[in-house]
């Protein structure tokens, strides 16, 4: 049966909009498993965590802002409606381990932990932190930043616009992007893995495992690959006016692409079965030994 | 290094060379990481463009679209099958048009043209790109595409606040800085195989970030 709950906040708002900051939701909805769930914020915040009930709670303190709570057996939605444009909304999230989410907000912090499930976040100018999730994972902000750590079994696409992107502990396949932000990626463990950035550097962590595609790709900003154990990789480089430093022994041979300025190497590390393709226009490429995540000073 | 497989990947991928071509093409495909990224990326094409489905264009629409085409002629469309073959820049820009069709920016098309939310000059590569890699058309392709998202951006302001647009620009303009850098490069090796798929990316990646904002903006 589908329960429709409005929670009107606004009553007193235009008297004395500061007077009425607590206006209070706390709702408890049981779910079947596997139910979803999805909430729409504007401003103001939505942190979200797992409990050990199969129920789906809401608690929110609401500055204005409507509150539309629609709940079934298969998932709750929530949505927030600003009046007149205004009005924060702070939730407070609990729901079954599992459970997958979807948040969409405008200028709100978005943060879900220990849920463990597929997971869709997204905040316009706020920023995001997801921590424990599996399957498919999007984490997506455009000013904020974004951080994901112990993500398993993904197909995972972390981005934000001018914020910085963390990943870290992840199995799985990633896309992970930022136009000025910098990228970090450490301990991840996939063998299809893309990173790029455009003003931001780029550092990066974990196995390159044969038969493995990864692509790491900035324009002015450094790349820095570190890698345990043996490498086996077909390494495509390619640069305009930035340098190469290796910590293996290579032999680079200049490519079909070579120009007078630009250049573009192919080499091959071990038996070759990896392919690794590492640009930047002006940055300088590491490939380094290793498994720390930092970038080259 | 011999020559790139160029048109033969189209007819690889089909299945359409023979033995003695196929054996070369494997042989050359071993020893190339360009032509297998080219590969790759011209299998991602067409998976996404079937994925499209096969609906016929709406007649209003097919009209806008008509006039946007260099040489266009509104009429009966030929539906035949025949051979494309695509230059990695071409790649490229079919793929943004995929993108596009598939985001639902076709219907952007058929609307009038409206002031862009953060105007720029006209690319420079436009002019100056070789023939021989057909980079123009490619760019313009972008351009068109960039300036309808520009556009539904410049409609959706007022759902952004202040900050979060001057993000976008900024971003934007970090964006501008490396298309003009690829460019100038360019200009001065235009036959350089990495900078023509690095201009590429960068138009790429600018319509990327406007399609992922506008995105974002509209579901908020």
């Amino acid at each position: 049966m589908r329960r429709i709950v409005t929670v009107l906040a606004i009553a007193v708002v235009a008297l004395a909009p500061r007077a009425v900051k607590a206006q209070s939701v706390d709702s408890t909805f049981t779910v079947r498993s596997g139910a979803r769930f999805e909430l729409q914020n504007v401003s103001g915040s939505v942190h979200i965590r797992a409990w050990n009930r199969s129920q789906i709670r809401i608690q929110a303190e609401s500055d204005g802002a409507r509150v539309d709570l629609d709940a079934t057996m298969g998932g709750v939605s929530v949505r927030a409606i600003p009046r007149r444009g205004e009005g924060d909304v702070d939730f407070t999230i609990s729901v079954p381990v599992g459970t997958p989410l979807e948040v969409h907000a405008i200028s709100a912090d978005v943060d879900a932990s220990a849920v463990c499930g597929p997971a869709r976040l997204g905040s316009i100018s706020g920023g995001v932190t997801l921590t424990c999730a599996s399957g498919d994972v999007e984490v997506e902000s455009v000013s904020g930043d974004v951080s994901a750590t112990d993500i398993r079994d993904a197909h995972a696409e972390i981005s934000s616009t001018s914020g910085d992107v963390q990943v870290r502990q992840l199995k799985g396949s990633l896309s992970a992007r930022s136009v000025s932000g910098d990228v970090t990626l450490d301990r991840v463990d996939g063998d299809d893995v893309g990173v790029e950035t455009v003003s931001g550097e780029i550092g990066f962590s974990g196995p390159i495992h044969d038969s493995g595609r990864y692509r790491f790709r900035s324009h002015s900003g450094d790349v820095t690959v570190r890698t345990d154990g043996d490498l086996n990789a077909t390494v495509d480089v390619s640069t305009f006016s930035g340098d190469l430093e290796s910590d293996w022994p290579i032999t680079i041979n200049p490519g079909p692409g070579r120009r007078m300025h630009g250049q573009d190497w192919e080499f091959t590390v071990g038996n070759g079965s990896a392919r690794l393709n590492l640009e930047s226009f002006s940055g300088t490429i590491y490939l380094r030994r290793g498994s720390s995540p930092r970038r080259e000073d | 290094m011999s020559d790139h497989l160029g048109e033969r990947l189209s007819a690889y991928l089909d299945g359409e060379l023979d033995a003695a071509a196929l054996a070369a093409a494997d042989a050359h495909l071993a020893a190339c990481a360009e032509c297998r990224g080219a590969l790759d990326d011209l299998r991602q094409l067409t998976q996404g463009a079937r994925s499209l489905g096969d609906r016929p264009p709406e007649s209003d629409l097919w009209a806008a679209i008509a006039e946007r085409l260099p040489g266009a002629t509104p009429g009966v469309i030929p539906l035949r099958r025949r051979r494309i073959a695509f230059s990695i820049p071409q790649l490229a820009a079919a793929g943004i048009a995929v993108v596009a069709l598939s985001s639902g920016a076709a219907v952007l098309l058929v609307r009038g043209a409206r002031a862009p939310a953060f105007p720029e000059p006209p690319s420079a590569a436009v002019a100056a790109a070789p023939a021989g890699l057909a980079s123009a058309k490619g760019i313009r392709s972008y351009d068109v595409a960039i300036r309808d998202l520009e556009a539904t951006l410049a409609a959706q302001r007022s759902t952004l606040d202040t900050a979060t647009i001057r993000a976008v620009e900024q971003s934007l303009a970090v964006i501008d800085r490396a298309i003009r850098q690829a460019e100038a490069a360019l200009a001065q090796d235009p036959n350089n195989m990495y900078l023509n798929n690095h201009l590429a990316h960068a138009l790429e990646r600018k319509l990327d970030v406007l399609r992922r904002v506008t995105s974002m903006a509209a579901a908020s």
